[in-house]
């Protein structure tokens, strides 16, 4: 059994974690429009996506353009079973499996191929699949264009039931765990100035909290009645966004995340202390598939399914951009890189003048990251951030820097 | 629907595949020579290609009417932008290929958005004088004057191209480069200015292509991200390094390419990916490509 004391400490660790948790949690009672809520579940699909192409290419070291094919199988995989009438939960296992497999083949196809020549392999197997997609159906004579028919958990007020309990366990504990910070801390500590700032801190948080429930709680007759789908396909990709996000954190930090690592830094030594290193980059192909799969599978609920958008190579390209923007490699890193662009995109992209320019924009700030920050936002944080936060903690104890 | 092959059909298609290989190798034989030369994968050569018919057909447009002038012009900006380019982006990023081929493919992104941003329909070419629009008859067929004039030019700048890297010293430097870039350097070649100088060249090429098929293919955004593929289908084929092998490998694509638009529309870029995935499956180093 865990003790109280433990929990706590747990809490006490991924503390940012729950604060963040739950405030995306309260977002839709915080929004001003049902759009903004439909934005943030685009952010958190395509955070889903950059973060199993950094599970690929920043954890594993595989530059696969094909990264598209197991998104759109799930996609359209997740369309027809839900169309047929399956449940939810079943359209989304059998599209985790089939991602993992679809990437699988991919890897198995292209295992002879190294480097550049992965790259260019992955992209003609992408883009062949699309184009013979959109050839065959026409060939059929069917649009090969889907509307999903949306399963009834999108639809019942229960599921938003459900998440307002979970927002608010979340919010609780996210109380609990800073004012167990800040308890803890005063036995710890004799520093005043920076005690009382961090206790001012975590009292807006917390009030900030507080004030979201209550919000959520005062607003839901209003979002139930009325934008019932949309409240509940976010709920829904939190949901499955964070397990996914704990799931990819659990994986790196195991021994098979050590192994990637070590088949990305130096693959001949990796393969001298006797790790098949084909094996191992498979298992990060169907890993990081399975999750393509997660997202592919919402994105088939959010928006008509077509060759086009599924199996874009341009697909690839976001997650890349995306895990580029945040760091390679740093998990949390390419999901801030997604909502960045996918905001962009979005806000930008609803203006129809600004929608090419936002595209520009986006181009402009990856190819800047590259020459300047190598590391990506969340990398250049890890690697020149200690200086910056060791100033601020010299600053609060009032010693000269 | 049926179709009849009949020769005058099929000279035709192979005529049309003989002129689409040699605007192909236009493109591949700079993508082959950078690659071989800089390990640069570039993801934006295509769109080099592409926006030298942009500003070909601009010129001619809106500015003046000479087309010899526009190739020109077009091939001279191609130029400086490949210096441009090379000195400015890949520089700082010289012996990290990956992060190199990365910047590549952002330059292509923020490529394709700059065309549609200044030209947001494409374009088409304005001149209709007999050489661009007219035509010959040859067994029964009409076959456009102006493929025939792109075969005859892709032919010379084969030709040309093969003399400068083989006769000339500068040529024989770049090739010293891609056997082996340390030692080059060894024997005192200043290998920056040849990396320089040998992208340039690529990039001035694609824009010499580009403005060379603009009043074929006219100017739009798709030729850009169609031809990124087939350069890449054509360069694998070719076996990566040697402008010969791409030059070959560029017309059986261009060729395969045609027929197959000819007479099977509905799978011809498939038919292009499907050789490549087969010849990287069974020969990874192309047809054309010698083991190293």
């Amino acid at each position: 059994m865990v003790t109280i004391s433990e929990m706590l400490e747990i809490l006490r660790k991924n503390f940012s974690m729950v604060f963040f948790a739950s405030l995306l949690f309260i977002f839709p009672a915080l929004a001003t429009s049902p759009y903004q809520v439909v934005i943030l579940t685009n952010m958190l699909i395509w955070g889903i996506f950059a973060l199993s192409y950094d599970i690929l290419l920043g954890q594993a070291g595989v530059l696969s353009f094909g990264h598209t094919v197991p998104f759109g199988v799930a996609a359209y995989l997740t369309a027809f079973l839900l169309t047929q009438g399956f449940p939810f939960i079943i359209a989304l296992l059998v599209s985790i499996v089939m991602g993992a497999m679809s990437n699988l083949v991919i890897g198995l196809l292209c295992s002879k191929a190294k480097g550049v020549y992965y790259a260019i392999l992955s992209l003609a197997l992408a883009e062949t699949l699309r184009i013979s997609v959109e050839n065959i159906a026409n060939y059929m004579g069917t649009s090969p264009s889907v509307l999903t028919k949306l399963p009834p958990i999108i639809k019942s007020e229960y599921f938003f039931y459900l998440d307002l309990i979970l927002a608010i366990i979340l919010v609780v504990s996210g109380i609990i765990a800073s004012l167990y910070i800040v308890l803890t801390r005063v036995k710890n500590l004799k520093n005043r100035i920076e005690l009382s700032i961090r206790a001012v801190f975590y009292i807006i948080l917390v009030m900030f909290l507080i004030y979201g429930a209550f919000l959520l709680i005062a607003k839901m007759d209003t979002l139930v009645e009325r934008t019932t789908i949309t409240v509940n396909l976010f709920y829904l990709s939190l949901i499955l966004f964070l397990v996914t996000y704990l799931f990819a954190k659990i994986i790196v930090r195991s021994p098979l995340g050590s192994v990637w690592r070590a088949v990305r830094e130096n693959p001949e030594r990796a393969e001298a202390l006797g790790y098949n290193i084909l094996v191992y980059q498979l298992y990060a192909l169907a890993i990081s598939g399975g999750i393509a799969g997660v997202a592919g599978s919402l994105f088939s609920m959010t928006t008509i399914v077509n060759p086009t958008t599924a199996f874009s190579p341009f697909n690839t390209l976001m997650a890349l951009l995306a895990v580029i923007l945040g760091g390679t490699g740093t998990l949390i890193g390419p999901v801030m890189g997604a909502w960045i662009v996918q905001y962009l995109k979005l806000t930008l992209g609803s203006i129809p003048q600004l929608s090419i320019l936002s595209m520009a924009i986006l181009g402009l700030l990856y190819i800047i990251i590259i020459l300047v920050f190598p590391y990506g936002i969340m990398g250049t944080w890890y690697y020149k951030g200690v200086k910056v936060r060791r100033m601020i903690r010299r600053m609060l104890k009032g010693r000269k820097i | 629907m049926a179709i009849v092959i009949t020769p005058g059909i099929l000279l035709s298609a192979i005529l049309d595949g003989l002129a689409y290989g040699m605007v192909i190798f236009l493109i591949a034989s700079g993508l082959a020579i950078i690659f071989g030369l800089m390990d640069i994968l570039n993801f934006a050569h295509a769109t080099f290609f592409m926006l030298g018919a942009y500003i070909t057909i601009h010129f001619v447009t809106y500015i003046m009417k000479d087309f010899i002038l526009a190739i020109l012009i077009t091939t001279i900006i191609g130029f400086g932008l490949g210096i441009l380019v090379e000195v400015v982006l890949l520089r700082p990023l010289y012996g990290k290929p990956a992060s190199q081929m990365l910047l590549t493919l952002g330059l292509m992104l923020l490529l394709l958005q700059v065309v549609t941003l200044f030209w947001p329909a494409g374009l088409v070419f304005p001149i209709h004088s007999y050489i661009f629009v007219g035509t010959i008859d040859l067994i029964g067929t009409r076959i456009y004057v102006y493929r025939l004039v792109i075969i005859l030019i892709g032919f010379g700048i084969m030709l040309l191209l093969d003399l400068f890297l083989t006769k000339t010293t500068f040529g024989a430097k770049i090739r010293a480069g891609t056997e082996n870039r340390e030692l080059a350097q060894v024997f005192g070649i200043n290998i920056k200015l040849i990396f320089t100088f040998a992208f340039a060249l690529g990039t001035a090429m694609a824009f010499f292509g580009g403005a060379i098929a603009s009043p074929w293919l006219n100017a739009t955004v798709e030729i850009g991200t169609n031809f990124t593929l087939l350069s890449f289908v054509v360069v694998v084929i070719g076996g990566m390094k040697s402008h010969r092998g791409t030059f070959f490998s560029s017309i059986l694509i261009g060729i395969i390419h045609q027929l197959s638009a000819y007479f099977l529309p509905a799978i011809t870029l498939v038919i292009d990916l499907l050789i490549m995935i087969v010849v990287l499956l069974i020969k990874p180093e192309g047809i054309f490509g010698s083991k190293e």
